[in-house]
């Protein structure tokens, strides 16, 4: 059921917050670049900080109303990066069906019968093998089932596993919203700092652009992430948890953008979507956060685990 | 035949039937239109926006216009109307029909009534003689105020170029402007031989009104040039 914001202590500390973090970026940018308005206005930055005025606040109140309107955005964003992925990797429409399908079971197995969650992968390698056995169109189906088993593993189920965490734990709010703006900002200092040191390129047969000076920046923007939200850091975290919480998102938001040009370059595509103004598809932007959530997540299992 | 006579129709035809066809005029009545903008406000748009979230470039050239004109695109898909009608937003929209192939939309009563319903459509017989009285009703409805929108390619999946003179008449002949738009992405989302749509992201391009003249083929190149300008802008758009 939704729930009214305003009845939880934190949404105001944490949405006032978020807004002052866009509206800091806004300054940074306006001060970096020392253009006419005109001329900034038409650049990507522009689209891109209006984005955040839109997607920042949307994000906190969906995520602190929850229910249905939680379940909403969530689905809009399997859909949309479900159906990105689909096109990048050149996957026929049947299996993109049954992609986004499973990725929306997934969401409503996650929210309302999580028993059941342990079997969605396997369930889906059932129904996605029974596509060309059943079609009898098995030509080419290896790839198909190889590159929409991908899909899955990168996309619908990590979207399945922010569900099922923020509604399965206590502190399941609180880690969304800690890990979700950590990795924002990681990814935009990764930029920021790569783009002011530059230094030695970190991967560059997968990814000519990044360097270790952004692999700091994805440092930097994790720990202040972290530190922002200190607000939403439920007690019962350890100063270890949060620690090594920092450490994997910077480590999984370096891993999300190689993953994704090395998936850009595997398939050899310049598929580019236009859902988002200036970011251009869903699964660009969100790529991270599908990473980093449950790698973060059972991390921070595994510390308290360690520590008890 | 001159060009200007070949623009002129064949027959008068009634208002509430032609070729044929009946022309669904109480989908344009004030009730009707109601109906038509609860449902594009309440469920159309809404659901486009979800399942092909559009970015419109150019909105602005539609400030320019102060009567009905006429609107053409390329067409690509079953989604290329709902997007259109949905990208040129209410202004237009309220006083918009569509002129949709006959022959496919307008197979059954109940597919044409819904068509004519929910997206403003108009049947257009594509061929024969019988498109003349199609044109002679768009006519008429552009000189009661309502603009239109066509695909002068006729079918999907031709891309922006070949377009049909049939537009160009009604243009020249009512001495309205014709718009041209360019539609990105659909090809994607729905393309012809599919009936369930793959989301996707969608890029509408609106054009600068271009004066309709007195020349049928000069307009329909001028059309075509619009077209690919628009193209070109969408392309070139970061976000495509």
């Amino acid at each position: 059921m939704p729930r009214n914001p305003f009845a939880n202590p934190l949404f105001l500390p944490v949405f006032l917050r978020v807004m002052l973090l866009i509206v800091v970026g806004l300054a940074a940018v306006l001060l970096s670049q020392r253009r006419s308005l005109e001329v900034w206005r038409r650049s990507t930055l522009f689209l891109r900080v209006r984005t955040w005025f839109v997607i920042g606040p949307l994000f906190v109140l969906a995520a602190f109303i929850g229910g249905f309107v939680a379940f909403l955005l969530a689905t809009f964003v399997v859909v949309q990066a479900c159906s990105e992925f689909t096109r990048i990797a050149g996957i026929e429409r049947r299996y993109a069906y049954l992609l986004i399908l499973w990725g929306e079971l997934g969401l409503l197995v996650a929210a309302l019968a999580r028993d059941f969650f342990g079997f969605l992968p396997f369930g889906f390698f059932i129904a996605l093998t029974l596509l060309p056995i059943l079609s009898g169109r098995i030509t080419d189906a290896h790839r198909q089932v190889a590159d929409t088993l991908v899909g899955y593993v990168f996309v619908a189920l990590p979207m399945a596993y922010i569900v099922l965490v923020k509604s399965a734990e206590p502190w399941g709010l609180n880690f969304l919203v800690i890990v979700t703006v950590s990795v924002a900002l990681s990814d935009i200092a990764a930029y920021a700092v790569g783009s002011a040191l530059r230094g030695r390129k970190l991967m560059p047969r997968v990814d000519p652009t990044k360097t270790w000076g952004g692999v700091l920046g994805n440092l930097i923007g994790a720990a202040v992430g972290v530190g922002w939200l200190w607000v939403a850091v439920p007690p019962e975290w350890s100063p270890a948890a949060v620690v090594v919480l920092v450490l994997v998102i910077a480590a999984a938001s370096v891993w999300a953008d190689l993953t994704g040009s090395f998936i850009q370059r595997a398939f050899r595509t310049e598929v580019r979507s236009t859902v988002i103004l200036g970011y251009g598809g869903v699964l660009n932007r969100v790529d991270s956060l599908l990473m980093a959530f449950p790698l973060a997540y059972f991390a921070l299992l595994l510390v308290h685990k360690l520590l008890e | 035949m001159s060009e200007r006579e070949q623009g002129q129709p064949a027959r008068a035809g009634s208002s509430r039937k032609r070729a044929g066809v009946p022309t669904y005029s109480w989908a344009r009545t004030p009730p009707a239109r109601l109906v038509r903008s609860g449902i594009q406000y309440g469920a159309l748009v809404p659901l486009l926006k979800f399942i092909s979230p559009f970015t419109v470039i150019g909105k602005r050239n539609l400030s320019k216009l102060n009567g009905p004109a006429v609107f053409v695109a390329n067409h690509q898909s079953h989604f290329d109307a709902p997007i259109s009608l949905a990208a040129l937003g209410g202004r237009v929209r309220r006083r918009l029909v569509v002129a949709a192939a006959a022959d496919y939309f307008y197979s059954s009563a109940v597919k044409g009534a819904a068509a004519s319903l929910t997206l403003g459509t108009v049947p257009f017989v594509r061929s024969g003689g019988s498109s003349r009285d199609s044109l002679q009703f768009l006519k008429e409805l552009v000189g009661k105020g309502w603009s239109v929108l066509i695909f002068p390619s006729g079918t999907r999946g031709t891309g922006a170029s070949g377009f049909k003179k049939g537009f160009a008449y009604l243009a020249v002949d009512a001495q309205v402007p014709v718009v041209p738009m360019y539609l990105n992405g659909l090809e994607q989302v729905m393309p012809k031989g599919s009936f369930i749509p793959l989301p996707g992201g969608v890029v509408v391009g609106i054009g600068e009104p271009i004066p309709p003249g007195d020349d049928y083929n000069a307009l329909v190149a001028k059309a075509e040039a619009g077209v690919a300008e628009v193209r070109a802008v969408v392309k070139g758009w970061e976000g495509a």
